[in-house]
């Protein structure tokens, strides 16, 4: 069984199309490196998979079930790591995750689990308010992670973060993937993307443009041995910005 | 599956989290502070009014007395002034609240003409009941000042229950309960839901195990525990006026359910501050502020007819009957019924929008 089967995964905006008929699989226990310029679709794809916002057409399987007719089975096998930083700011990092892990109903000794694997354990009683970037991102992925989702769906975990804690957070998602977690990643930095992922998708408004290993795509399309994956995404990607650049 | 289990256990989960942010922290708590400030402030100035000095006087004179009683201030600043009812029974209905009812004897200008004491009946209000004796000692001292002889006012126990159809203090009561429960609501039940919105800790709920319609009954029950901190509060406060506790106790119920229902119907419409404002004004305007009108005797026939379709109108009828007597059942079934109704409605309207907005 794959984690994620997307099949002509469509969704329109008021008329503007956001993911364009998408189709791709991801294996169990594989990083999967879904990378786009701004504003491409990457969230709206994450919002679809995870049952948040409804396919125009076309349709996906996360862990098996079908995100539009069973969206009830789906929910306690995901985790997501959102977009934007939406944590209860007036409760302490610890209270947010008591709460999760009652809606999720797991143990409250996973919340000192979670919280020792991020790092927080010292800083757990700080309310959220006072917390820096890197310690709500942290404590985003410890959210995510209380109920040992099947797949983990990571929407540019490591924006704005200093190497360390973005190194740090590396270190989490390959450790999560190794344990057998299938991780859906979304994030402009490239270097991690390569680093991470077996697999990259880059993708651009809306359609997936290639699909394959780092390694592969860099033979394939690859000027020389130096190329990287970030001179590959520019050379691939973004075709307005260049069109638009070359005209000026 | 879905049990009713899981409904409330989640609902607990989401409404006793946010009952403990509004207890614990600062921001929240001014919320509720700012209510309970508003209700202690027009319980204290539009029902208490410490300061209000008038003692209106209605005469039922069972002779004919030479005496005329004149408007007068006395010594200690309180200012009389009277009226005349041609009955007993009349000079019930003309009673309000702070007035004193008082029957002067056929034989007043006797007794006073050969020094007796003469002993003068004295009415006052359902409300005033446990200051009867209190009463009894002003009165006198007052009127002994005025007639320059002993006189002795007694009350015992001649306690008037404000009839249901007559203007006074249980219509504003009424009204007051109107204005705190809705209020209440509308101010924080959409802020609860807004803030999950705008914070987008929603997505995160949704993508947890928990449906729209769980999240929504979460904030009912947060909502329910302000509406009853704050109607409790007033309900309280106006405890005094309540002559039947039973309908006090179900129309306080029904104000609480359905402010409730409108606060979340306005929290699913809304998606700025600027949308709750325009909520709260018309929500105002075309449903806190009528019963006030509604409630005044000689309004317009066509404007009654219209307003008597209004669920809070209802509920400020029901409220005035519950501090009142002689309510018949024609006068309470129409608008238990309107309530009752207005209640499922609004609640039906909440789940379906929830349900068409889920995705
Ligand atoms: N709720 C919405 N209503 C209308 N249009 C939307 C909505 N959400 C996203 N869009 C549009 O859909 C397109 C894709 O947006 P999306 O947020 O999925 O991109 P993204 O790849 O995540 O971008 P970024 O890297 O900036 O996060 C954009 O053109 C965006 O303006
Ligand atoms: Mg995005």
């Amino acid at each position: 069984m794959q984690a994620i089967v997307a099949r002509n995964l469509t969704r329109d905006y008021d008329g503007l199309r956001a993911v364009d008929g998408i189709s791709f699989a991801v294996e169990p226990g594989e990083i999967f490196g879904f990378l786009g310029p701004n504003g491409a679709g990457k969230t709206t794809t994450i919002r679809m998979l995870t049952g948040q916002l409804l396919p125009t057409c076309g349709t996906a399987e996360v862990a098996g079930y079908d995100i539009v007719t069973e969206r009830q089975q789906l929910k306690p096998r995901i985790g997501v790591v959102f977009e934007s930083q939406n944590l209860y700011e007036r409760m302490s990092a610890r209270e947010n995750l008591v709460f999760y892990a009652r809606l999720y109903r797991c143990p409250k000794t996973r919340v000192d689990e979670v919280l020792a694997q991020v790092g927080l354990t010292q800083r757990a009683r700080d309310k959220v308010l006072k917390y820096s970037n890197g310690m709500k991102q942290r404590l985003l992925i410890a959210r995510a992670l209380l109920h040992n989702p099947q797949v983990l769906f990571l929407d540019e975990p490591t924006r704005g973060l200093d190497p360390h804690i973005a190194g740090h957070i590396r270190g989490i998602i390959a450790g999560l993937a190794k344990g057998g977690m299938t991780v859906f990643l979304t994030t402009h930095h490239m270097e991690e993307a390569d680093q991470l992922s077996r697999r990259v998708a880059f993708f651009d408004r809306g359609r997936i443009v290639v699909l394959d290993t780092p390694a592969r795509l860099k033979a394939e399309y690859g000027r020389d041995d130096n190329t990287t994956l970030e001179d590959l995404f520019v050379q691939l990607t973004g075709s307005d910005l260049r069109r638009a650049n070359e005209e000026l | 599956m879905n049990t009713l289990r899981d409904t409330l256990y989640f609902a607990w989960t989401i409404g006793t989290k946010d009952i403990l942010d509004a207890v614990k922290h600062k921001s929240s708590r001014a919320n509720i502070m700012i209510m309970v400030v508003m209700v202690v402030f027009f319980y204290w100035f539009g029902t208490l009014r410490p300061f209000d000095r008038n003692v209106s006087v209605v005469l039922y004179d069972e002779g004919n007395t030479r005496l005329a009683f004149e408007p007068v201030i006395l010594g200690d600043g309180a200012k009389y002034s009277f009226r005349e009812a041609t009955s007993l029974p009349e000079m019930q209905r003309m009673m309000a609240h702070q007035n004193l009812g008082l029957v002067v004897p056929a034989d007043l200008d006797q007794i006073l003409s050969v020094g007796g004491t003469p002993l003068l009946r004295g009415y006052v209000f359902w409300v005033d009941r446990t200051k009867a004796a209190e009463r009894e000692a002003r009165y006198s001292q007052a009127f002994t000042e005025m007639l320059g002889q002993t006189v002795k006012v007694a009350i015992g126990p001649n306690i008037v229950i404000p009839q249901a159809d007559v203007d006074g203090m249980p219509a504003t009561v009424a009204f007051q309960m109107v204005y705190f429960v809705f209020s209440t609501a509308l101010l924080l039940i959409p802020h609860l839901m807004l803030e999950e919105k705008q914070t987008r800790t929603l997505d995160a709920l949704l993508t947890s195990p928990v449906g729209s319609g769980q999240v929504v009954l979460g904030k009912a029950l947060a909502g329910l525990f302000y509406v009853l901190v704050i109607g409790g509060l007033a309900m309280a406060l106006f405890s005094p006026y309540i002559v039947h506790w039973g309908l006090a106790v179900a129309t306080f119920l029904g104000y609480a359910l359905l402010a409730v229902a409108l606060g979340l119907l306005v929290g699913s419409l809304i998606s700025s501050m600027k949308q709750l404002g325009f909520w709260m004004v018309a929500l105002m305007l075309l449903l806190v502020i009528p019963p006030l009108f509604y409630l005044e005797s000689n309004l317009k026939a066509g404007i009654r007819i219209v307003l008597t379709w209004l669920p809070s109108s209802a509920l400020a009828s029901l409220f005035r009957y519950s501090c009142s007597t002689g309510a018949t059942w024609a006068q309470l079934l129409p608008n238990l019924a309107i309530v009752t109704a207005s209640i499922g409605l609004v609640f039906g309207l909440v789940f379906w929008r929830v349900q068409r907005s889920d995705r």
